[in-house]
């Protein structure tokens, strides 16, 4: 199957345009690197080929910006931008047609003024005006959005991955379908349907029922509010998408914020910590006193052996469980605990044996000490232990407290104040986003139910259908209800069999066309999500692999985990926005010129490998303007250098003035296009 | 690499088919969609106005 559209440029000449004075390059299919310092043109290049591309003339201010500025013999009164393309014949795929497109500029009056000029053998030769073939047109005529994603700058990639990108990547999608044309057919109020119905409607001589006629004068007021309601319905998604990238940002900000306000989090945690341990300190410090204190926390086997010997005295009665008190207090008594009384004979028996006993102070001091034993027979706490915990428990609180000052030195705390204030605006943000989307749900709202319980149609339509009065449908937004009373006052005010048949014509083709476009739109944007990700896996980055989907934020990043990744920095913005645009021709199944402005902005080393083996074969034809500090970047990855020198197929020019060496001094002479390799490479000027 | 034009036909054929619409309906809705795109121009008001009175007659036709 043939492409929709195959283009390459085969020239470039700008003759008296701003710091040119009379210049060409022809880029080759392939790769091209246009080397050239800061203010030599590439900005004036860019905006010059987005015109030629789209037909859209420039303003005044942009051709004052193009006006020759040098002193190297230029024309300061009339300036000319000219490029030469090839499009491949779509029917013929083996015939390339010429088609070269001039932008005269003229400075001589008060006001610079121009002119198209299109030259082609397809059109006889040279024509005014800007005549590119339909297959081109139907891509870039007037299209300048689409454009800027093909001649494309840094600033685009970033708007890609904004909410504002949305809008655009919409467009694109539509642009690259290649169905243009029938989009026309059905679109909005300004369809080319409607105006067929209208202009109909106006040629009708006699429709004179009343009905009809009231229907007729209700239609010119009911068109201009769906139209207003329409206007207010972008402007809300305009807001919503704005809201979005307020909340994206803020979230971003917070991110940034969270390290900081994290530290704030350790730094509470540390000190709970801290303080945790010095109680614990505390506490482990009285358990070694008592521990000391201990008689079972002897050292060695010396404690077992007291533990045996108390054991055996115990066995053994040792000492006896009566003292030398008892003996004395018996004697004291009238009878002998047998019950005899006693006699002189008893009592110095008794007498002679009493020193054999323990006395009591001796007695009770011993039992003391057996109790003690036979209570720590075992060691419970060993001193030891309890020394070593202390000393790791003070360990890590010093670590603590080195820890907390080194945070300390490092958090703002003035950081933590502007969380709370951005957390206020994302609070509000959300709650205003809230009342956008109820304002947009009452627009746009297409279940009858919900209409109905919220009373979106403001009673414009009655139970015995639609009412045909303008004070009622002009309070109703809901944009499913107006186009019931539009139907119905369309087929009152058609009045003939002519507009009757007309208007059920257009209805149902409006519909089935309608139904089968949403459903391409909606294939192309699946299709284009696996391509862009397909592509976007092949561009090594650091943090893991990360994929892009279409939403809310322009080109959104998440994670393998399906997370939202928002804050990406500017190499993974600028790696999306290359897969998708890649993608974009791919689906669009077109092959254009990739135009490209500081092609590497913001790529590391293994991002430009990535770039270079997988972005750049990407494009039939790629052109890059690069400056010298880029170029040594690039020379850095061997990918890179393999892109730019390697088997001779890329084109290299360098711009410069004539007398300028690889040194970039002196700046004087006409500018040059200069394909010297050797120039390319050594080509050092300072003040890039 | 899907043809969107020959993907435009087929979409609304189905439709068609699930409207239930009689042959030469959906021939004319697709001849209001897809010879848009085989021009070089759009088509001219007079032809799409044609087709679509056409269109809107056989529609009263299949409904009475």
């Amino acid at each position: 199957m043939s492409k929709q559209l195959v283009c390459r440029i085969r020239k470039v000449s700008w003759e008296s345009i701003r710091q040119m004075e009379d210049i060409e390059v022809n880029p080759q299919d392939g790769r091209n690197f246009w080397q050239i310092r800061n203010g030599y043109g590439k900005t004036t290049t860019l905006l010059l080929l987005r015109h030629i591309f789209t037909g859209n003339q420039p303003n005044t201010e942009e051709l004052r910006h193009f006006k020759y500025n040098q002193t190297f013999g230029g024309d300061a009164k009339h300036g000319k931008f000219c490029v030469d393309l090839e499009i491949q014949n779509p029917s013929h795929p083996e015939e390339w047609d010429s088609w070269t497109v001039s932008l005269h500029i003229d400075n001589s009056g008060h006001q610079p003024t121009c002119y198209f000029e299109t030259i082609s053998p397809e059109l006889g030769g040279p024509k005014d005006g800007w005549h590119l073939p339909e297959s081109f047109k139907s891509h870039f005529e007037n299209k300048s959005d689409f454009i800027e994603l093909f001649i494309f700058d840094g600033e685009t990639a970033k708007e890609l991955c904004t909410a504002q990108g949305t809008k655009r990547i919409t467009r694109a999608i539509r642009d690259v379908s290649g169905l243009g044309k029938v989009f026309k057919l059905i679109e909005s109020d300004k369809s080319l349907f409607e105006n067929i119905f209208d202009e109909e409607v106006r040629n009708q001589p006699h429709i004179n029922s009343a009905g009809s006629s009231e229907a007729l004068q209700s239609l010119g007021p009911l068109k201009d509010h769906i139209a207003s309601v329409e206007i207010s319905k972008l402007a809300l998604e305009d807001q919503l998408e704005d809201m979005d990238g307020q909340i994206l940002s803020i979230v971003s900000d917070l991110k940034g914020i969270d390290a900081q306000t994290q530290s704030q989090g350790e730094i509470k945690n540390l000190e709970t910590k801290i303080e945790h341990n010095k109680t614990n300190i505390k506490s482990k410090s009285q358990d070694l006193i008592q521990a000391l204190a201990n008689p079972s926390n002897l050292n060695g086997t010396l404690w077992d052996q007291v533990s045996a010997l108390c054991n055996e005295m115990l066995r053994s009665r040792i000492p006896e469980t009566v003292g030398q008190s008892f003996f004395n207090d018996l004697l004291r008594d009238d009878t002998c605990i047998c019950g005899l009384s006693w006699n002189s004979e008893m009592k110095a028996h008794v007498e002679s044996r009493v020193n054999d006993y323990l006395g009591d102070d001796i007695l009770s001091a011993i039992r003391t000490m057996q109790n003690e034993v036979e209570q720590h027979t075992k060691p419970t706490l060993n001193y030891g232990d309890i020394v070593s915990e202390i000393k790791e428990i003070q360990k890590d609180t010093d670590e603590m407290k080195t820890q907390l000052t080194r945070i300390r030195e490092d958090f703002d705390e003035d950081l933590a104040s502007k969380r709370e204030e951005l957390l206020g605006f994302k609070f509000r943000f959300l709650k205003e986003k809230d009342e956008i989307k109820e304002k947009l749900q009452e627009i746009e709202e297409t279940d009858e139910y919900e209409i109905q319980r919220n009373r979106w149609d403001k009673d414009a339509i009655g139970n015995s259908g639609p009412l045909v009065q303008v004070h009622r449908f002009t309070l109703c937004k809901n944009l499913k209800s107006l186009l019931t009373i539009k139907q119905y006052l369309n087929e009152r005010a058609s009045a003939t069999d002519v507009l009757r048949d007309l208007r059920r014509g257009i209805n149902t083709a409006t519909e089935v066309i309608e139904e089968a476009l949403d459903t391409i739109m909606e294939q192309m944007r699946q299709e284009l999500k696996t391509y862009s990700n397909e592509i976007l896996s092949k561009i090594p980055g650091a943090g893991g692999p990360l994929f892009i989907d279409f939403n809310q934020g322009g080109l959104e990043f998440y994670n393998q985990h399906g997370e939202r990744q928002p804050g990406a920095n500017i190499g993974a913005n600028v790696s999306a926005a290359y897969s998708f645009i890649a993608a974009l021709g791919r689906v669009g199944n077109m092959d254009v010129p990739m135009f490209v402005d500081s092609p590497t902005t913001g790529l590391d080393a293994f991002s430009i490998r990535g770039w270079s083996e997988n972005i750049v074969p990407e494009f039939g034809q790629f052109i890059a303007f690069i400056h010298n500090v880029e170029r040594m970047g690039i020379e850095q990855s061997s990918a890179g250098r393999k892109v730019l020198y390697d088997d001779n197929q890329t084109s290299l020019v360098t711009f410069h003035r004539s007398h300028e060496g690889v040194n970039g001094i002196p700046q004087s002479g006409k500018l040059v296009a200069d394909t010297d390799v050797e120039f390319f490479k050594n080509y050092m000027p300072t003040d890039n | 690499m899907v043809d969107r034009n020959k993907d435009l036909k087929s979409q609304i054929e189905n439709i068609c088919k699930r409207e239930g619409y009689e042959t030469s309906i959906q021939k004319i809705i697709l001849e209001l969609a897809t010879e848009s795109l085989t021009r070089s121009t759009q088509i001219p008001d007079a032809e799409l106005k044609s087709l679509l009175q056409r269109l809107g007659l056989k529609l009263r036709n299949t409904v009475e």
